[in-house]
């Protein structure tokens, strides 16, 4: 381990502040707002402490959000008739 | 939720207007959730009379545990899932790569943000082009997880009951999916 990862190690525990490996596994919660109100406060104080952090989950909820601009397929009118009328000769079989 | 109650007691009575209502009040919807899967139109057009004909065949079984919108779009995930089974083999991610990497708990790389980059270029074609080329190496637990929740908008709820998945899981599925998608956007527009 090097000098500058035993220093930023021990100024986060000396903080009682989650490490970046903890924050990450928070993450999921951090976005939905369903972390307690104390440790949505030490993961916060922790991204205000870590550049690295603040960049990671900035891009994980850019990721989490790109969800939403996917294309949304939709069916033609004639196959739905076709679909319809499937299921009624399916559904008239004994 | 009325109205659900009385589609489901037309299609178990095989009433012709019930099938209408399923067609009209719920194609669209299960048609999407396929092609996310199955990502040919035709093939997708397959699984979707496929899952409108185990709906037919199943309704009597069906005893409201859930809601007819859920038991669909359960029903649909599994047939898209059975259908890519059956294509070429995917190829395996070596989670090594995607992964962050730590140090004692501490991140020893400097994290890019891309998030930073222009909204129009994030928005662009071929960005969501490149997004859902990569959904589609997903494995099939992570991609159903991250489909239905953040591409669907499904609430932890729904998303849990279709896939049968504790919150935990379901939580942790949508996680590493969504680490492989932004490490994979990384690589593509950072570096």
């Amino acid at each position: 381990m090097s000098v500058k990862t035993k220093f930023i190690r021990a100024m986060f525990a000396m903080m009682h502040l989650p490490t970046c490996e903890e924050v990450e596994q928070f993450a999921y919660d951090f976005l939905e707002g369903a972390l307690d109100s104390s440790t949505m406060k030490v993961v916060g104080r922790h991204l205000k402490a870590c550049k690295n952090c603040q960049r990671f989950i900035a891009a994980y909820r850019k990721t989490a959000s790109l969800g939403k601009t996917f294309q949304k397929p939709s069916l033609d009118p004639e196959f739905k008739e076709k679909l319809f009328e499937f299921l009624s000769h399916q559904g008239g079989r004994p | 939720m009325k109205e659900e109650t009385t589609l489901l007691e037309g299609l178990k009575k095989g009433m012709e207007s019930a099938y209408r209502g399923l067609v009209e009040g719920y194609s669209d919807r299960l048609f999407r959730i396929i092609s996310r899967f199955v990502r040919n139109p035709e093939e997708a057009k397959e699984v979707l009379q496929t899952v409108f004909l185990k709906v037919i065949e199943n309704i009597q079984k069906f005893e409201g545990n859930s809601s007819l919108y859920t038991w669909l779009y359960r029903i649909a995930v599994n047939e898209a899932l059975m259908r890519i089974r059956s294509q070429k083999p995917r190829r395996e991610i070596s989670w090594e790569e995607v992964l962050p990497h730590y140090e004692d708990g501490i991140r020893t790389f400097e994290v890019p943000d891309w998030s930073k980059l222009p909204d129009q270029q994030l928005a662009d074609r071929e960005l969501q082009l490149f997004v859902q080329e990569s959904v589609a190496e997903l494995s099939e637990d992570l991609k159903a997880a991250y489909l239905l929740k953040d591409v669907e908008q499904l609430s932890e709820d729904e998303v849990c009951t279709i896939l049968d998945l504790t919150k935990p899981a379901m939580k942790n599925r949508v996680h590493r999916a969504r680490l492989f998608l932004r490490k994979r956007i990384e690589e593509r527009y950072v570096r």
